[in-house]
């Protein structure tokens, strides 16, 4: 593969970032990126939006740590005590 | 030592040698008192954060989670402790907030077309894009924009957004999310793009000018 056009470059987007391209490829993709501007913007925004994702979410986890609902932490025990009487354990 | 959790009166002693986890799992396969109520109490909060994205609906959501401890409650003696009780935890979740979404009526699929970007004839973008006066990365990752990230998230379509959540937050692999969700690898990372290039798209004011 000797050129890579914008469209190329985006559609092996998930594959770089993963670290599966084969080197020939990605090379290829290295060379169209340090020549195009625009698909470098686009991959660091890209890029962005994953890592913006996890953030949001993991602060997202972060607040819920710790807050179950009273009435379903009933609703869950009440449901483990049936089933261990069930049981007998 | 004691694992803390929400109540003094349910904590599980945990020995010098052993940590929090170990601690709780060995009361947990003794049937200790309050060893179950300390799991719920101390992983549930989390859990339900995980089933509330997946299923988009408290109510699911809830069964979800009462549905994970269930499970978790049944097989713990099967559980070899080769990981955290959090990730066991978590990945019991994924597996039954997946079932949930396949036992719903299948939604006609919404196309995202019109978030992706365009490429002219001779294979290059149509837009320009401008970074911005930071990186985008340190843009997006102020709190006051955390908010605007998860309310793109959850404007993807539904077939999309399971795809990004499962793999870029969740954490679970291609081939994995393809045996979860019947579908190919190769139909994984193609929506797996499409959504991460829509939620692009709906963060681009916030990016940096793009022109057209």
């Amino acid at each position: 593969m000797s050129k890579m056009t914008c469209r190329a470059c985006a559609d092996f987007l998930v594959d770089y970032l993963d670290g599966q391209l084969d080197p020939e490829v990605r090379a290829t993709f290295e060379t169209h990126l340090d020549k195009c501007g625009n698909c470098r913007t686009y991959l660091e925004q890209y890029a962005a939006v994953i890592k913006a994702g996890q953030r949001a979410c993991e602060r997202e986890n972060e607040q819920a740590s710790g807050a179950l609902p009273e009435e379903l932490v009933r609703a869950i025990l009440d449901a483990q005590a049936e089933t261990g009487r069930k049981n007998g354990t | 030592m004691l694992v803390p959790v929400a109540s003094p009166t349910e904590t599980i002693p945990t020995p010098p040698s052993a940590s929090p986890d170990q601690a709780l799992l060995e009361a947990l396969r003794s049937r200790a008192p309050g060893a179950f109520e300390q799991l719920v109490r101390t992983h549930g909060g989390r859990l339900l954060a995980v089933a509330r994205r997946l299923l988009g609906n408290e109510e699911d959501a809830r069964d979800a989670v009462q549905e994970t401890f269930m499970n978790a409650y049944r097989s713990i003696d099967r559980f070899e402790g080769g990981s955290l009780l959090s990730t066991w935890l978590h990945r019991i979740a994924v597996n039954v907030s997946l079932m949930k979404l396949r036992t719903r009526k299948r939604k006609p699929e919404e196309s995202l077309d019109h978030l992706l970007p365009a490429f002219k004839d001779n294979g290059h973008f149509a837009e320009r894009f401008e970074s911005g006066s930071e990186p985008a990365d340190e843009r997006l990752s102020r709190k006051e924009e955390q908010a605007a990230v998860r309310a793109a998230i959850d404007q993807l379509p539904e077939q999309y957004r399971t795809v990004l959540l499962l793999r870029d937050i969740e954490g679970v692999d291609t081939r994995e999310v393809a045996e979860q969700l019947g579908i190919t690898a190769n139909a994984v990372k193609l929506r797996l793009h499409r959504a991460r290039q829509a939620l692009r798209t709906l963060l681009a004011p916030r990016l940096g000018r793009t022109d057209r």
